[in-house]
């Protein structure tokens, strides 16, 4: 059994009268300790897999499961308690709380969940030692984003789900910040799940899934994946 | 388009939007309906005293006014002459002390509250106060402990009541003092002119005619100018009628002069008329002694002669007497007789009825016998023919025998010879005896025999030896039955041979009967014979009898009556007799009471003689008095008294006044929350519509068409808020403080309405300033270039707060308590709003909760430990040393202690106006009674010009000891005196004084009043069930029940503290909901956030209202500092005449502040979550901003 499961998932939203499938049939797995990016155009239903998969939406009809757990049979409480110990989010738009510092921020998430990693430790992981005692608007996009990342971490997640991570950032920033998810999830061991419309970081994963129309076009397995300072876009 | 937008907004975010409306309604209405209390209250005045006429000015004179005198103060204006007095009345539990006035018909109307104006000169109409619905038609009695001029101005002793109602001269609960009973006035009550005796009007009131409302300066001013003018009048009208009283007393001297004189004349007259008549008497009576003698002597004559005739009726009357008891004597004899002979005559019927009897059983045996005599000869005959029958058939029967016999034997022989034929010898009887023992041989032949003779055709032959022995034997059978026959007829003719003989005696014995039948029947014909002639003598006898009986009885009737007339007679005699000797002895009675009649009148006239000639002289020296009054009479004293001495009409000026004065405190509150919900609520618009500012710029529409959006946003709300708010306001509020208020004022007729120019101020500036607000908020952003606005406006940065620098509080600290902490800080504006609009709050509880705590122990405080005595008992008359050691020991153990006091009324003068005030002249020694205290420490009582005053005077007319004050009585007689000493007391306002200044100032200082406590364990009623007993106590008030009526005044306050109370949470409530709102829909992205990385809803929830809670804190931690100002500052404004609060607020309110405050922002709290469940993180988070 696969660490992460897809069984014929779909998703179908009531607009009044109109019904939007925004996803149907969706099928496939990811392995634990993988980086899984899941690619596809705008609108292809890629960030709803994503929300079902943190536990902040639940599907229409089909299975999700996380390490032998059924995640979308899960009550509301049981899924605020998943996403409390077992996932951890980064957005496109960071979404710190901006009157906590870095290190608070972190901390704000490691305070409510067992055996978490040591805020500072992990702020120092992202290269952010220096800047703990600041509040998000003292700091850089870049920065920002890396006090997302610390935060997610800190909760040793079973997952990292990652929507977009570098949409808001430019080009050099982005990079290290993706560099910054791969080495620490190769070393932490963390199955990370990446949401992207850009194929050309593609390489870096392990498991590329191109999702378009709602539903999985297909599913690579990259032998060798690249590290992300050899990418180019 | 731009309109559509802004309409839709208000519809998106209805909450808001009506919670704007709902400030400023509040504001608004809390600030027009308090301001238009005050004008409504007096308009309500004004009404009141324009409709009952009142006066404004009222001229008393010591000495009256003539009744012509009103007219002349026409030229000022409507005036009326009026008598007034003060009355003990009677009413049924103890005498009190009524203001009796004239119904006046053109000033100071009395309004009718029930029943009837009075029509008749006895009938009143009643104070609606004092009397109830109940009283119509009770009668009042002047009481009679008033003295003499009081009762002589009134035409009648009683009166009756026909109505009750209202005098504009009494607007408020109060009555004013009076020098009668406990000195304090009950009531009034008002007369027809008719119902007063007198010539005179006691005062003059005068409405003048400038047409200004009461309570103006306008008018005011107009009085103040009259005033000259009506005083010289008022003056020369009382100067008028002194010449006229004085002329009049002259006159009256000379008239009693002459009358005197006059009277000396009569007098002699008189006593001359008076000695003839006595002399006249006197021979009557010696001429009447002499007829009542004769009348004797004829009386004692008649006596005898009457004794006389009826001892000879009696004799009479006994020898007819012994006559008629012989005769009946005879009669009883003859009745026996009689009763014998009628006894014989039954026996003698009776014998006769049993020898019928026998007879008649005779003639019946003898027929049966007969009868029975005829059938036994029928049987007879009957028998014999039998006989004769049954001998002729036996003779043929042995006939028939012996042929057959003979038959027989021929066969026999036949028989026998065949036989012999046959060689067998035998003869024919051996034949058959062989035959017969059945010899074989012989029957064989015998057979063959018969068988021969058979076919020889012999007839009657047997066939064989068988039939010929049945043959034997028939005949044998035969011959039996032959002899058998015989015998029996041979009986038979024995018995009927018997029977004849029967027969014969029968006949015998029949012929015996014939004759002695007859013989008894001739016996019988001769004794009833016997007994016809008996039954006629009897009834000779009993006629004989009844003539003697009547004879007898006439006889008795005859008797009766003689007796009868003898008795009427004699009774008629005596009646006679009687009468006489009643005549003679009445006679004798009147000659003696005419003897008496004539001793008295002697007497009588003697002492009437003397009488005269004292009245006479009495006469002379009432017309000496008369003559020294009319030297002594002074000049009139005249008092023009305006309407700033009547007590109610200060009072209701008074009281609107503390209306107005609330109104000046409380809506700023409301004013600075309105406006700050206005801003916030502003602020976070503009703000959210900031990118779409930038696009509505980009596009080309002018800074003023967007920022139209946002004023017609805000102005209608202030518009719709204030509008509603100066319409509600203006009618709720002045209600409920009338509501308060028509307690103490009778009169109703409160209209509220919309004062323009005060809906128009409020609107307007409510309108000014949410679109100022709003301007204000707007004209920064849209200062900025499209550009800037389109990107997203940088959060609010975070800031570090003080707090954090105390590193062991802060590290303590969970991080979403920072960031609460944080917040608080970060949001100014909103901050300050929340403590406001919650401090507020909490203030007006607290001054809520405050009012209830200064009023509602004011009664404990100044009965449980100022005024501590039970009862207050008044005398009818001034107390001496004897009187009050008999009430004590009359009282005995009903009491544990009393003190005897003077309390009278008076008016009280510090040069700033006039309060009427209870004036107490004590003797050392009433602690216990009532404490004289200041703060705890004792107040000693005053010496001489000196006055001990209580706070709540001192702080009404602004007193402090040492000042000098003037005291006033209800003559007008004045003093001044020195305040030596303040003391605490909470109702109604005391003036203590020495005697010696009493005295100096207002002439004997009369004791009438006691104050007693009771006896430890006896109630207190029913202790002053027990003084009202006692002589001289004209009534008792018991300390409780006063308690209860202030109690029952107080209560009034209670609405506005429950109206402060519901707009304190009003307050709280659309506070707490605008900011909550706010702060949620400004942080759905850090909420989202927070439920993104697994906070649950409980955490959630208390990261947002945490600070709500931290907030209501702060704010009711201020809220009670403000509360205590603004509970001080009220208490301040709120003057009550008469009671003075004790301004406190009890630990149970802060803490009931407090808690009213949690509970509202906790009900906020509730409301608002699951606002927090909606918030979609998907969508929250997708965007920025």
């Amino acid at each position: 059994m696969a660490y992460v499961e897809f069984r014929g998932l779909g998703k179908t939203y009531k607009m009044g009268e109109v019904e939007i499938k925004a996803l149907h049939d969706v099928d496939f797995d990811i392995e634990k300790g993988e980086i899984c990016i899941v690619v596809g155009a705008s609108g292809a239903g890629k960030t709803t897999l994503l929300n079902i998969l943190g536990g902040m939406d639940t599907p229409s009809c089909g299975t999700v499961s996380l390490d032998g757990e059924q995640v979308s049979s899960y009550t509301s409480r049981q899924l605020t308690a998943y996403r409390r110990y077992d996932v951890g989010f980064v957005f496109q738009f960071y979404n710190l709380i901006q009157n906590l510092t870095a290190l608070e921020n972190v901390e704000l998430a490691s305070q409510i969940c067992r055996d978490p990693m040591p805020a500072a430790e992990v702020l120092a992981k992202v290269g952010l030692a220096g800047r703990a005692g600041n509040f998000p608007a003292q700091l850089s996009g870049g920065e920002q984003q890396r006090v997302a990342i610390a935060r997610a971490l800190a909760k040793r997640p079973k997952l990292l789900l990652c929507d977009e991570p570098t949409g808001a950032l430019d080009y050099v920033t982005g990079k290290a910040v993706l560099q910054l998810i791969q080495d620490t999830c190769r070393a932490m061991g963390t199955t990370v799940v990446i949401i992207t419309h850009n194929q050309a970081i593609t390489p870096m994963a392990d498991r590329v899934v191109t999702v378009a129309n709602g539903t999985v076009r297909s599913v690579r397995l990259n032998g060798h994946p690249t590290p992300i300072s050899e990418i180019e876009w | 388009m731009l309109k559509r937008s802004a309409l839709r907004e208000i519809k998106a975010g209805l909450g808001r939007y009506l919670a704007m409306i709902a400030i400023i309604a509040l504001g608004v209405g809390f600030f027009a309906g308090l301001r238009s209390s005050r004008p409504a209250m007096v308009s309500a005045g004004q009404r009141y005293l324009d409709e009952t006429r009142f006066f404004d000015y009222r001229l008393v004179s010591t000495m009256g006014y003539d009744e012509s005198a009103p007219r002349r103060f026409s030229e000022f204006g409507t005036a009326e002459g009026s008598v007034s007095v003060d009355v003990l009345c009677d009413l049924g539990s103890g005498s009190e002390a009524l203001h009796a006035m004239t119904v006046t018909e053109s000033l100071n109307l009395v309004t009718l509250k029930a029943g009837r104006m009075p029509e008749a000169a006895d009938e009143i109409i009643a104070d609606s106060e004092r009397f109830t619905e109940a009283d119509i038609g009770r009668t009042i009695t002047l009481s009679s402990e008033n003295d003499e001029d009081t009762l002589d101005m009134f035409a009648f002793r009683e009166y009756t009541i026909t109505g009750l109602g209202m005098s504009p001269l009494y607007m408020n609960y109060e009555r004013g003092g009076t020098s009668l009973g406990s000195g304090q006035l009950e009531g009034f009550i008002c007369l027809l002119p008719e119902g007063f005796d007198t010539d005179y009007y006691t005062e003059i009131y005068l409405r003048l005619d400038d047409g200004a409302a009461a309570y103006t300066d306008e008018h005011e001013i107009y009085a103040d100018s009259m005033e000259p003018g009506v005083t010289a009048a008022a003056e020369e009208e009382a100067g008028a009628r002194y010449g006229r009283v004085v002329a009049e007393a002259e006159q009256e001297i000379a008239d009693g002069e002459a009358d005197l004189a006059d009277g000396w004349e009569e007098y002699r007259t008189e006593r001359a008329d008076a000695e003839a008549e006595l002399a006249e008497a006197y021979q009557d009576l010696i001429d009447g002694r002499a007829e009542l003698d004769d009348g004797w002597d004829e009386y004692h004559d008649g006596v005898e002669t009457f004794e006389r005739e009826i001892a000879e009726a009696e004799q009479e009357i006994a020898n007819a007497e012994t006559e008629l008891a012989d005769g009946y004597d005879d009669l009883l004899d003859g009745e026996e007789e009689y009763a014998n002979g009628v006894l014989a005559l039954d026996v003698g019927d009776m014998q006769f009825k049993a020898g019928l009897d026998d007879y008649l059983d005779g003639v019946r045996e003898y027929e049966e016998s007969k009868e029975a005599y005829e059938s036994g000869k029928a049987d007879l005959e009957a028998a014999e023919q039998e006989l004769i029958f049954a001998r002729s058939r036996l003779r043929s029967g042995e006939a028939d025998l012996a042929e057959g016999e003979a038959q027989f034997d021929t066969l026999m022989s036949a028989l026998a010879g065949a036989l012999a034929q046959h060689g067998i010898e035998t003869d024919p009887d051996s034949l058959l005896a062989a035959l017969q023992d059945g010899d074989a041989q012989l029957t064989a032949a015998v057979d063959m025999a018969l068988a021969f003779i058979g076919q020889a055709g012999i007839e009657g032959a047997p066939a064989n030896t068988e039939e010929l022995l049945g043959m034997r034997a028939q005949l044998d059978a035969a011959d039996e039955q032959l002899s058998a026959g015989w015998s029996e007829y041979r009986a038979g003719e024995r018995e009927y041979e018997r029977a004849v003989e029967q027969m014969e005696s029968a006949e015998e014995a029949l012929e015996i009967a014939e004759a002695r039948i007859e013989s008894a029947k001739q016996q019988l014909d001769e004794a009833y014979g016997e007994l016809g002639e008996g039954l006629a003598e009897l009834y000779d006898a009993r006629y004989a009898l009844e003539t003697g009986w009547q004879d007898y009885y006439d006889g008795v009737q005859e008797l009766a009556d003689a007796k009868e007339t003898l008795e009427t007679e004699r009774a008629d005699g005596e009646a006679e007799l009687a009468e006489a000797l009643q005549e003679l002895e009445d006679g004798e009675a009147d000659l003696a009471s005419g003897w008496s009649d004539y001793n008295d009148g002697l007497a009588e006239a003697q002492q009437e003689f003397a009488d005269a000639e004292s009245d006479l002289a009495e006469a002379q020296r009432d017309i000496d008095d008369a003559k020294a009054e009319l030297a002594d009479l002074d000049e009139p004293q005249v008092y023009v008294l305006g309407r700033d001495t009547n007590v109610g009409y200060v009072c209701f000026e008074n009281d609107s006044a503390i209306v107005e004065g609330l109104s000046g405190v409380f809506p700023i509150f409301f004013f600075l929350v309105a406006a700050l919900v206005c801003m916030t609520t502003m602020t976070r618009m503009v703000e959210d519509h900031r990118t779409q500012t930038g696009v509505l710029k980009a596009l080309g529409y002018s800074s003023l068409e967007i920022a139209a959006q946002y004023l017609f946003y805000s102005g209608s709300a202030a518009l719709i808020g204030s509008v509603a708010g100066v319409f509600a306001g203006s009618a709720a509020f002045p209600r409920v403080i009338w509501m308060a208020y028509s307690i103490m004022y009778g009169f109703g007729g409160l209209e509220t309405s919309v004062s323009p120019a005060l809906a128009a101020g409020s609107v307007t500036v409510s309108l000014a300033g949410a679109l100022g607000v709003t301007w204000l908020t707007c004209r920064s952003e849209l200062r900025e270039v499209p550009a800037e606005l389109i990107r997203p406006k940088a959060p609010a940065a975070g800031k570090r707060v003080l707090l954090e620098h105390v590193p062991f509080v802060w590290k303590r600290l969970k991080f979403l308590h920072k960031v609460s902490i944080r917040n608080l800080t970060r949001y100014k504006k909103r901050f300050f709003m929340m403590v406001l609009g919650i401090g507020g709050c909490t203030a007006l509880l607290l001054t809520g909760y405050g009012i209830d705590d200064s009023i509602g122990n004011l009664t404990d405080f100044q009965y449980g430990e100022v005024t501590v005595y039970d009862l207050a008992v008044s005398f009818t008359d001034p107390l001496t040393p004897e009187s009050e050691a008999e009430f004590l020991s009359g009282a005995g153990d009903a009491i544990s202690g009393a003190v005897f006091v003077h309390e009278s009324s008076a008016e009280f003068d510090a040069g700033g106006g006039a309060k009427s005030v209870n004036l107490v002249v004590a003797p050392d020694g009433v602690d216990g009674f009532v404490n004289l205290a200041r703060g705890g420490e004792a107040v000693p009582l005053p010496g001489d010009g000196e006055a001990v005053i209580n706070n709540g005077l001192a702080r009404s007319l602004g007193i402090s000891v040492g000042d000098t004050v003037t005291v006033r009585d209800s003559d007008m007689n004045s003093i001044e005196l020195t305040v030596s000493g303040i003391f605490d007391n909470y109702v109604y306002n005391y003036v203590y004084l020495s005697p010696a200044s009493y005295e100096s100032a207002f002439g004997e200082c009369e004791y009438k009043s006691a104050w007693v406590n009771v006896a430890e364990g006896r109630g207190v009623h029913e202790s002053s069930a027990e003084l009202l007993e006692l002589d001289g106590v004209a009534a008792v008030s018991v300390n409780d029940d006063m308690r209860d009526r202030v109690d029952a005044m107080m209560d009034s306050m209670k609405y506005i503290v429950v109206m402060v109370i519901v707009c304190a949470g009003a307050l709280a409530f659309i506070v707490l909901y605008n900011l909550t709102n706010i702060n949620i829909a400004e942080r759905e992205r850090e909420i989202a956030t927070l439920k993104v990385l697994g906070f649950y809803p409980n955490e959630t929830a208390s990261y947002v209202f945490r600070e709500n809670m931290m907030l209501t804190a702060i704010g009711a931690l201020a809220g009670l500092g403000l509360g205590r100002a603004l509970h001080a500052f009220v208490m301040s404004r709120i003057v009550v005449d008469m009671v003075c609060f004790d301004v406190r607020v009890a630990p149970l309110s802060y803490l009931l502040a407090v808690a009213w405050t949690f509970g509202f922002s906790i009900f906020v709290c509730l409301m608002m979550r699951p606002r927090l469940g909606r918030i979609d993180m998907a969508e929250s988070l997708k965007s920025i901003e």
